[in-house]
This record gives C-alpha cells, sequence and structure tokens, in this order.
C-alpha cells in the first residue's frame, strides 16, 4: 500500500474506531454497573427510540433547521448590506469592526425572552434572536473583508477604474473568503441559537421545545433521542458550511480565513 | 520591505519599518502605550456600545409610541436596581449575588475545560495517530448543539454547580483542543529544525517554540470558549428546579414580566455583561503576553 | 492604443520631449505627530522613451517617487510631470504602466483576463481586449498559459504576466517598483533581457526602482542615485554602453567600472 492511500485509510479508519470505543465504553459502563435509564440510558437503547420516533423528530428537525436558515439568510442580508454602507469610511469602519468585536463578546442569545416580550414565544421571535446572534460575527467578516486592502487597489487607481469598478472587480472578490468563511463559522452557531432559543421557551413542535419538555417530564430516553437528532442537524450544517467554502474557494486556491 | 515612503503612506501596520529606531529603549515604552491605548479603546468602545443601545432604545420607543409597560425608559431600568427585590436585598444585591454565582460557574469550567483542551490539543498535534482520530471528532463536537445536553446532565449530574460548570467546561474543551492542535501543527518545520539541531529535547521545543508560535492561535480558540462558558452557564441554569443564578434570573423575571416589566431587562443586561466581562478579560490577558498578540489570521 | 487628446500645457513643452519630470519635488509625512521628510528638492528629468533606473538605500523616497508619478500620492510642493502632463491626466488618459515587487494577479482570474484587466476598466469590448492579452501573453513568452490560474505559475511567470498587464493600455510611461525584486538571479537576469527587447520594441519611458547595481547598470540609459534622511538625489549616473545590451557586457571592465562608481556613492551618499 502506498503511503498516501496508507494515511488515507487512517485518517477514516481512526476516527470510527475511537467514537466505536467511546460509545462501546459508553454502553458498558451502563450495563455493567446496571445504571437506570432515567438517570442515562444506554447508547444501543437511544438509537432504537430515535428510530423508533424518526417521524415526529424529523419534523421538528425540520421545523428548527427552517428556524436557523431564515433567521442566517436575514442575518446575512443586515450585514451585508450595513458592511456596503460603511466599507468606504475609515472611521466608520473601524468604529464598526469594534462593535461587532464587542457584539461577538455578548451572549446575546439571552436576549430572547426580551424578543419574545415584543413578538410572543412565536416562529418569528427565535428568528429574530437567531439573527441577532449572527450579525455581529457575519458583520465582522463581511467588513474585514471588504476594508483589505492591498496593491490591486493602488493597480485600478492606475488603470483609471471608477469606484463601481473597484468595488465589483476588487472589493467584492477580495473580500469573498471572508463572507464565506463567516458562514461557515454562522451556519452551526445558527442551529445553536435555534435550539437554545426554542428550549428558552420558544414555539412548538421545535427540537429545542421538545427537549425541554421531555427533561421536565422525566423522559429520559426521549430527551437523548432528540439529542441524536440535534446533532445530526448539527453536523449536516457543518457540513454544509464546510461545502459551500470548499465550493467557493476551491478555483482560487485561498486557504479560508479565521477572525 | 519598501522603502520608508511607501512604508509610512500604508499606516497602521506598516508603521515606520525601515526607519531605523533604538530598539531597546524605545520598544518597551511605546508597548505599554500600545496596551494603554487598548485598553482605553476597549472602554470606550463599550462606554459608546451602551450609550448607542440606550439611545436606540429611546428612539424606537419613540418612533413607535411603545407604552413604558413594553418599553420602559432606560433610566427607569437603571433605577429598578435600588428597588427593593426578595428578602431585604434591593434588586442590584440580588442580580449582583447571581451574577457572581454564574461567573463562578462559568470561570471553573472554562478553566477546567481550557486545561483539559490544551491537553489534548498538544496530544492531538504531536501524536499522529490519536490526532487523525480525535480531530475530526473534536471538530464536529464543536458545531453539535451540546447545549441540548445540558437537561440530560441534570438527570445525571443533579441540579448542583458541578452540572453547569461541567457545561461551561464541556463547551470550553472543544474550541481551545482545535485551536490549540491547530496552533501547534503551524509552526514552521524551519523553526523545528532549528530547535533539533540545537539538541533540543521534545519538551522544550514544545515548551520554548511550539506552544508559544501557537499562542495567538490558542487565544482565538479561548476567546470563542469564553463566550461559549458563559452561554452554557446561563443556559444550565435554565431547567426546572434551579434557582440561583442569572439563567433563573432571567426565566422568574420573564414570568413576572406583566407585573413588573423592568427586571427582565436588568437580567437580560446583567447576563450580557457577564459575557463581555469574561471575554474581555480573555483579551486583557492576551494584551498582557507579547507571543499571543499577532492575530492568527489563517487556518 | 489610447492615443492623447489633452493638449500638453505649454509650460511643460521642452526639448527633448519630457517622459517624466520631478521638478523641485518635496513629500512629507507626519507619522504619530513627527514630520519625516521622505522626499526633498528632487529635480528630476527623463526624456521620452528614457530607460531609467533609481537606486537608494530603504528609506530614501524612491518608491514615494514612484508614487507620486503613478498619481498614488500627491506632493507636498514642487512639479511632477508625467509624459508632458501632470500625473493625473497621464492616469485619466491611460498613459501608465505600473508592475510592483509582488505580482498582484487576481487569484480568481485566469492569467488572459487578468492581462485583459486594465483593458476592461476602459470598457474596451470584451473580444478585443482579449486579442490584446494574447498578443501581449506571446510577447512575455506566456503562449498556451492563457487559461491557467496564477497560482499555477512560478513567481517569474507571474511577473511576465504583471508586465503584460502593464503594457496591456500601451502605456508612454512604464512605473517599475522593484520588479523582480523577489526572482531569483538566474531568472531575475532572464528577465532582465525580455525586458529589454519589450523596451526596444515598444520604447515606453521606464522608470525603474531596483535594489541591484548590476540589475540597475545592465538595463539603464541613466541610473538616479538616491540617499535617505531626508530622501534626495545624490547623483544621476549616465551608463555609457552600448545599445542593445548583451549578457556578455555584464562582464566587461566598463560595466565594472559603472558599477563601482554607483557602489562608491551609495556607501559615501555622495560625499
Amino acid at each position: 500500500m502506498s503511503p498516501a492511500a496508507k494515511d488515507r485509510l487512517i485518517a477514516v479508519v481512526s476516527p470510527v474506531v475511537a467514537l466505536v470505543m467511546l460509545f462501546g465504553l459508553w454502553e458498558l459502563v451502563i450495563k455493567v454497573r446496571n445504571i437506570k435509564e432515567l438517570i442515562l440510558p444506554a447508547p444501543s437503547d437511544i438509537l432504537i427510540q430515535a428510530w423508533r420516533t424518526r417521524g415526529t423528530l424529523m419534523e421538528y428537525v425540520m421545523f428548527t433547521g427552517k428556524e436557523a436558515m431564515v433567521g442566517l439568510v436575514a442575518a446575512v442580508c443586515v450585514s451585508l448590506f450595513l458592511a456596503m454602507l460603511i466599507h468606504g469610511n475609515e472611521t466608520l469602519s473601524s468604529l464598526g469592526a469594534g462593535l461587532a468585536g464587542a457584539g461577538r463578546a455578548l451572549p446575546t442569545i439571552v436576549l430572547y425572552p426580551v424578543v419574545t416580550v415584543f413578538l410572543g414565544t412565536t416562529s418569528t421571535a427565535v428568528i429574530v434572536i437567531i439573527a441577532i446572534t449572527l450579525v455581529p460575527l457575519l458583520f465582522g467578516y463581511v467588513l474585514t473583508g471588504l476594508t483589505m486592502r492591498s496593491d490591486l487597489d493602488d493597480l485600478m487607481h492606475v488603470a483609471g477604474a471608477d469606484g463601481w469598478q473597484k468595488f465589483s472587480l476588487v472589493r467584492v472578490p477580495m473580500a469573498l473568503p471572508y463572507i464565506v468563511t463567516g458562514l461557515r463559522t454562522a451556519l452551526p452557531l445558527a442551529v445553536i441559537s435555534a435550539i437554545v432559543a426554542e428550549y428558552f421557551g420558544g414555539s412548538t413542535h421545535t427540537l429545542g421545545a421538545f427537549i425541554r419538555l421531555q427533561a421536565g417530564q422525566l423522559h429520559t430516553l426521549d430527551l437523548w433521542a432528540a439529542i441524536v437528532f440535534a446533532c445530526l442537524l448539527g453536523v449536516l450544517a457543518f457540513v454544509v458550511g464546510d461545502l459551500l467554502e470548499r465550493a467557493a474557494l476551491r478555483r482560487r486556491g485561498d486557504s479560508p480565513v479565521l477572525l | 520591505m519598501a522603502d520608508a515612503g511607501a512604508a509610512l503612506a500604508a499606516p497602521p501596520h506598516g508603521g515606520v519599518g525601515s526607519v531605523a529606531k533604538p530598539a531597546t529603549s524605545g520598544a518597551a515604552a511605546s508597548r505599554s502605550r500600545r496596551i494603554t491605548a487598548a485598553w482605553g479603546r476597549a472602554l470606550l468602545y463599550a462606554l459608546l456600545f451602551v450609550l448607542a443601545i440606550c439611545a436606540l432604545w429611546e428612539l424606537a420607543k419613540v418612533v413607535t409610541q411603545t407604552n413604558d409597560q413594553l418599553m420602559p425608559h432606560s433610566w427607569d431600568i437603571v433605577k429598578q436596581l435600588g428597588e427593593p427585590a426578595t428578602r431585604g436585598e434591593t434588586w442590584f444585591q440580588y442580580l449582583a449575588g447571581n451574577w457572581v454565582i454564574t461567573l463562578r460557574n462559568a470561570l471553573v469550567g472554562f478553566a477546567v475545560g481550557s486545561l483539559g483542551g490544551l491537553l489534548l490539543g498538544i496530544a492531538i498535534a504531536r501524536n499522529r495517530l490519536v490526532g487523525a482520530a480525535l480531530l475530526p471528532i473534536t471538530t464536529l463536537m464543536q458545531t453539535i448543539p451540546i447545549v441540548a445536553i445540558g437537561p440530560a446532565l441534570v438527570l445525571f449530574l443533579g441540579t448542583g454547580w458541578v452540572t453547569k460548570a461541567f457545561i461551561a467546561a464541556f463547551l470550553t474543551f472543544f474550541p481551545v483542543t482545535v485551536a490549540t492542535a491547530k496552533g501547534i501543527a503551524q509552526t514552521s518545520s524551519d523553526s523545528v529544525d532549528l530547535m533539533r539541531v540545537c539538541a533540543a529535547g521534545p519538551l522544550q521545543t514544545l515548551v520554548k517554540m511550539q506552544l508559544p508560535s501557537a499562542l495567538p492561535m490558542i487565544f482565538v480558540g479561548l476567546e470563542t470558549a469564553a463566550g461559549m462558558a458563559v452561554i452554557g452557564a446561563i443556559v444550565a441554569e435554565l431547567p426546572f428546579g434551579t434557582k440561583d443564578g442569572l439563567g433563573a434570573t432571567i426565566l422568574t423575571s420573564w414570568q413576572f414580566y406583566t407585573i413588573e416589566p423592568t427586571p427582565l431587562y436588568l437580567a437580560a443586561v446583567a447576563s450580557c455583561a457577564l459575557g463581555a466581562f469574561v471575554v474581555f478579560s480573555v483579551r486583557a490577558v492576551r494584551t498582557l503576553i507579547p507571543a499571543a498578540e499577532t492575530q492568527g489570521s489563517t487556518r | 492604443m489610447s492615443q492623447s487628446t489633452v493638449t500638453t500645457p505649454p509650460a511643460a513643452v521642452v526639448s527633448p520631449p519630457v517622459g517624466l519630470a520631478a521638478r523641485g519635488v518635496n513629500r512629507a509625512f507626519t507619522v504619530k505627530g513627527k514630520e519625516l521628510v521622505a522626499l526633498q528638492d528632487v529635480d528630476l528629468e527623463i526624456a521620452k522613451g528614457e530607460f531609467v533606473s533609481i537606486i537608494g538605500p530603504s528609506g530614501c523616497g524612491k518608491s514615494t517617487l514612484l508614487r507620486i508619478f503613478a498619481d498614488l500620492l500627491p506632493v507636498t510642493s514642487g512639479t511632477p510631470v508625467v509624459d508632458g502632463v501632470t500625473p493625473q491626466l497621464a492616469r485619466e488618459d491611460r498613459r501608465l504602466g505600473v508592475v510592483f515587487q509582488s505580482a498582484n494577479l487576481m487569484p480568481w482570474r485566469s492569467v488572459l483576463r487578468n492581462v485583459a484587466l486594465p483593458l476592461e476598466v476602459m470598457g474596451r469590448s470584451k473580444a478585443g481586449r482579449e486579442k490584446t492579452a494574447a498578443e501581449l501573453l506571446k510577447m512575455v513568452g506566456l503562449e498556451g498559459y492563457e487559461k491557467h490560474l496564477p497560482r499555477q505559475l512560478s513567481g517569474g511567470m507571474q511577473q511576465r504576466v504583471a508586465i503584460a498587464r502593464a503594457l496591456s493600455t500601451d502605456p508612454k510611461v512604464l512605473l517599475m517598483d522593484e520588479p523582480f525584486g523577489a526572482l531569483d538571479e538566474i531568472t531575475r537576469e532572464r528577465l532582465n533581457q525580455e525586458l529589454m527587447e519589450i523596451w526596444a520594441r515598444l520604447n515606453p519611458t521606464v522608470l525603474f526602482i531596483t535594489h541591484s547595481i548590476p540589475e540597475a547598470v545592465y538595463l539603464s540609459n541613466r541610473v538616479v542615485v538616491m540617499a535617505a534622511r531626508p530622501g534626495r538625489v545624490v547623483e544621476v549616473v549616465d551608463v555609457d554602453l552600448p545599445q542593445p545590451r548583451t549578457p556578455e557586457m555584464r562582464d566587461a571592465p566598463e560595466f565594472h567600472a559603472i558599477e563601482a562608481r554607483i557602489r562608491h556613492l551609495l556607501a559615501t551618499g555622495g560625499h
């Protein structure tokens, strides 16, 4: 076997082995120590329950996923609009970057109850709080991308480009890796925010609300089954974000950015 | 480097680059000046942020003609701090007590999770098999909504502070692990070769070369983790049966919102202040460590 | 290609016609409250079609001077002249081409579309600009690489693309800021040769900044030696070597004598 093929095999096999070992250990401890299902169920029982209730849970996943998507799209629109508005002005840009940094430091998700005061415990409230959570992050990325300076700006100046040409031919393509990386980072965060907001007391028929309900009634097995689907949704968001980033940056050979 | 003209024409990062300057006397002074400036800026931004929010709040109130019940005046929210809450405490004392409780849970979790993340990150970076097995898993774990596990953990570990610290630690652990592993992996092979030529052992190479050069990246992870730790600590206080902490305060004041609206806003602001405090503390520590200062800008 | 419609101001009419000129040019920067003189009383006359290099230590203001000619920086006082007019007019009339030390290609564009960029900015039709770009790529020896992306090219090839891009608008003046500074010696000498051939063919006025004494001597009609703090012209050295230059000349005693003269000027700052 060639070394490269061996590396690839290790890359695929070893995480799987590690996961199997982890869950095997969990299973073993539950069975050997005879831990009650109410406290912590075994992985096998959780998977069986997840499969059994997959119909209902998938419905919740779809609903939560939709909320996360709409919230993300709203946040992207707001961030793009704000960043495009101020990126030309240096003072406003540095102020905006500072505010975005401050905004990222805040646990904005706890503002959900405040949002419900205005919108009620509705799906709209969940979408709004997701957008509020994501805007500082996305806005920061977009603004950083749009304010990147390089010799290309000088080149465009010498070539006699007008404002729109500078924006469309240099600014936007330069900002693209930042925008895409922002999206990749924001995607899983949108799902997490959605579930936390729903868990606070969001609209019914969602993953977060279901988790809260099952926990309150001590239905541990159903609770864990919902967690399995929540994890699947999170992983899906991660994979979609990763593929999106790769697709957008592949042609350019750019490496993703991290802020 | 181009000559001074070009360097000067391109502030702020270019600096005076090639213009010779005494390295010894100026360096320490300009460093402390920079740190002071960074602190001043942070404070200014915080103040601006609060003022901007208050102004927007009042503006929105006037524009939408919303009543005081739904949108109390910002000064009324502040005034509520002096009003009696429970057990002879004012709202300020009550909030401060819960603030400290949540802060403690978040910090304990943050410390434990960071330490664990550092250790696992080092192991991942230094051992190929461990890295191949665990890096993909930790990367994915970062993206799953672990907060959902909170209520399950309460059933498992009880409603004590250990559960909350555990959730905070759990959320801290993964970003720090990934950042450490990536930061160490990024150390240039030339630097590692340099240490080998100096006959440095693996531990020396790690401590003197790889960890310092990974610091900027590690601090990016720590900052993310700090925010997550606070969110984790607050969300961990939401399940039934919890009495203490800001999460419980939010839920209680939410329930009594129709009777008394200002406490909910106070609780929300206090939570945001907690997050800002923890995250900005991490940023502050970073400005004190020279090796951590350069921005980790690539993956 | 882009013939001038701007009438030359009477003041700028001198003989021989002016390619580039600096008349009493001063430029100061204020950094953290301190005033730094990047250029002090710089006087320079470069005839049309002349190839002039600037050499000097870091901080002597050579890039600043180039950026003034490129209309990227204003002067504090004095008069810069580009192709008989102000830098701004020359730029707006697309009489300028620039090449920087890094190729600065757009990583998301093919080589051909990178070269065609200035023409695209001018508003030339797609077919027309791609034809011109293909011809220029052929001239710099990159025929067959039109569809490649910049990252698939070596450093020397990327710099060739940058030169082709600078030439796309058929500029009267070519401003080059250490274009070969990041290349290895072998590639650098080969590109020196190619640049010579391009210059002989199109005969633009060239201002060429370099840190390499042999490169400056080999390429130029004249070499401007500058000194730092404050940035100023020390002396302009004539290079009395026959045209066209050939690689063997690099080993000639006359070549070494001029090199030695420039080295001496750089070391002493003209004192």
